[in-house]
């Protein structure tokens, strides 16, 4: 069910759930660290609550590029649900073939396995701090060499508002960087924002 | 718990579990029955000594993370096309080696938050997979069909380029003769003139000599006339020169060739051009009237609009032929404008007028009113393929009986 445009109840608010959203995705950075032997940085999540008009605008403020990019999509639901975006710059995630641990896997392959990797780990993480139990979907690909414009048909978004996290992934010595986009729309922001509230009464 | 596992066995997909030790402990009919591998064979045992056939160190990279991290892992037959290799579905029809699999990797979870084992769920996506194959040949044929309609259409259009120009060849070489006619005759006149004004040098040289220079100058052919006409001489030559190159070089525009990738470019220079290597065309029966307005330069194909504009100015003297009878003659309005997203081009004409009858079939392909030999019907055709297909424009038009017709194309900025 669609309800009016949703805005973050106030500062409190807002840092709870970037503290949440911190943790969460700094849990996460420790597992694939080990899961790939190697050490992930991670930038400090940032949040924003965005409107299908402004979507686009708002994607490409948060990765810094309004250049082709491959992007990769996946869905995860519970009480929740949400999609998120996992975008590379041309090229994908081919710096880290030789970090999954096995022969022959081509570049769509590899793609969809580090989408999923940084997607589980990331959004599982989140998940974990509200304790929800998520379930995903498999990845897909959403677009590769295309612009953001051309990812999203902003007209037909089946949402009013939806938050928007943002955390984004370095390997050390690697020309790889990958932008996690986690989008919550409508009635999930508020489940979110409910726990957050719960999370903050029980201070 | 006994309903569970007797569920797990009904279900028409694969679905195992196994340990952190990669220990079977898991194995429902559909494993069983597919691998040949009851589940008193295998539960207990490693998932790789059972099955050495399986593609090992992806397995084990998939389950690893999935112990690790504690979330999904997934693969899919697009990327993967098989892990166990069962038979496949189809012992009569046949096509495919082995099933086609999608798997599903989830975690489970002990009491302490870690994960016990991995429950894999592996759906037969064969028939899918079939379908994703019958598609992707459907594709690649529709894609082949497009590149060689797309051929013909080019070939097409080149087609009615030259049959353009052809049409103007002789009505250019007309345009082009009445200068030359009259810049030989000026040469003419002048060489003469040239020659009687030498003849003359050469009598006040000699009167000189003599000291009769008073008489030579009575003698002496008419100066006065040389004097006023040579001049003009010179001046209709170069008038003609100039018309000359005029058309050459709006010939020359007017020809360039087709180029892949449109490029931005000046309508109004482009009408202007048409114009004038239509000329012949439309001189005998209309005037041409430009009100030609400020225009951006458009991303275009500019040769192709040319054949555009050059049809329309055509089609519209073709039409007032028909209602003006000589020397009375027509008007073809062109005029340009634009707004903040298109440019637009009107040609119109006081001409006949489009039969009612015959509105709706005139962007036909080989659709013509026109006798034999005066056109192939592909114009109009060609026109709207090139501003509608070529250049996401309109190609509209309005018409009265006796009235005229006017022709506007609407072009993206």
């Amino acid at each position: 069910m669609r309800g009016p445009v949703i805005v973050l109840g106030g500062s409190q608010q807002r840092d709870a759930l970037s503290e949440l959203v911190n943790i969460g995705m700094g849990q996460a950075g420790d597992s694939l660290a080990r899961l790939f032997d190697t050490f992930i940085q991670l930038s400090i999540p940032r949040i924003e609550i965005v409107q299908p008009r402004d979507v686009t605008q708002a994607i490409a403020a948060l990765i810094e590029n309004t250049g082709p990019i491959v992007a990769v999509r996946q869905a995860f639901s519970s009480r929740i649900r949400g999609e998120a975006l996992a975008l590379y710059a041309a090229g994908g995630c081919d710096a880290l073939a030789d970090l999954v641990k096995y022969p022959d896997v081509n570049s769509d392959e590899l793609l969809l396995e580090i989408s999923n990797v940084l997607v589980g780990a990331c959004v599982g993480g989140l998940a974990a701090q509200f304790s929800l139990e998520l379930s995903f979907s498999p990845p897909s690909i959403l677009g590769e060499h295309a612009s953001i414009d051309a990812l999203l048909d902003t007209a037909c978004l089946p949402w009013k508002s939806a938050l928007v996290a943002e955390v984004n992934f370095r390997v050390e010595d690697r020309a790889f960087r990958c932008h996690l986009l986690t989008f919550w729309p409508d009635d999930s922001i508020r489940v979110l924002l409910g726990a957050v509230d719960a999370f903050l009464a029980g201070l | 718990m006994q309903s569970g596992i007797a569920t797990l066995d009904r279900l028409n997909a694969g679905v195992f579990s196994v340990d952190a030790d990669m220990r079977i402990i898991h194995w429902n009919l559909f494993m069983a029955t597919n691998s040949g591998r009851s589940a008193d064979e295998v539960l207990g045992r490693d998932l790789f000594e059972c099955f050495p056939e399986l593609p090992a160190q992806w397995l084990r990279w998939k389950l690893r993370s999935v112990f690790l991290l504690g979330t999904f892992a997934f693969s899919s037959w697009k990327q993967r096309p098989y892990v166990f290799k069962f038979p496949h579905n189809r012992p009569l029809t046949g096509g495919i080696d082995f099933m086609h699999q999608d798997v599903a990797f989830l975690p489970v979870f002990a009491d302490d938050g870690t994960v016990a084992s991995v429950c894999a769920m592996l759906t037969d996506a064969t028939d899918a997979a079939l379908s994703h194959r019958a598609l992707d040949q459907a594709n690649l044929q529709l894609a082949r069909e497009m590149a060689e309609r797309q051929r013909v259409e080019n070939d097409l259009r080149m087609a009615h380029k030259l049959e353009a120009v052809g049409q103007l060849a002789s009505g250019i070489a007309h345009e082009i003769n009445t200068p030359i006619q009259y810049i030989a005759d000026s040469v003419a006149f002048i060489g003469e003139a040239f020659a009687e004004m030498r003849s003359m040098i050469q009598t006040y040289r000699q009167a000189l000599y003599d000291g009769t220079s008073e008489a030579a100058f009575d003698h002496s052919p008419d100066l006065a006339y040389l004097e006023q006409n040579v001049p003009a001489a010179v001046e209709r030559a170069l008038m003609g020169l100039e018309r000359v190159a005029a058309l050459v070089k709006a010939m020359k525009e007017f020809g360039q060739p087709s180029h892949a990738e449109k490029a931005h470019a000046d309508l109004n220079r482009a009408i202007t051009t048409t114009v004038t290597v239509a000329r012949s065309e439309y001189k005998d029966v209309a005037e041409v009237v430009l009100d030609l307005g400020d225009l951006p330069e458009v991303p275009c194909h500019i040769a192709e609009l040319n054949q555009v504009f050059l049809h329309l100015i055509i089609n519209a003297a073709h039409a007032i032929a028909e209602r003006h009878v000589a020397p009375a003659k027509g008007t073809i309005q062109i005029q340009t404008w634009c707004d903040s997203t298109s440019v637009f081009v009107l040609v119109s004409d006081d001409g006949t007028g489009i039969p009612e009858a015959i509105r709706n079939r005139i962007f036909d392909p080989f659709f013509t009113t026109k006798p034999i030999g005066r056109g192939t019907g592909q114009g109009l055709s060609i026109a709207r393929s090139i501003i509608v297909d070529r250049h996401g424009g309109t190609l509209t038009f309005e018409t009265a009986i006796g009235r005229g017709s006017s022709f506007v194309i609407q072009l993206p900025r």
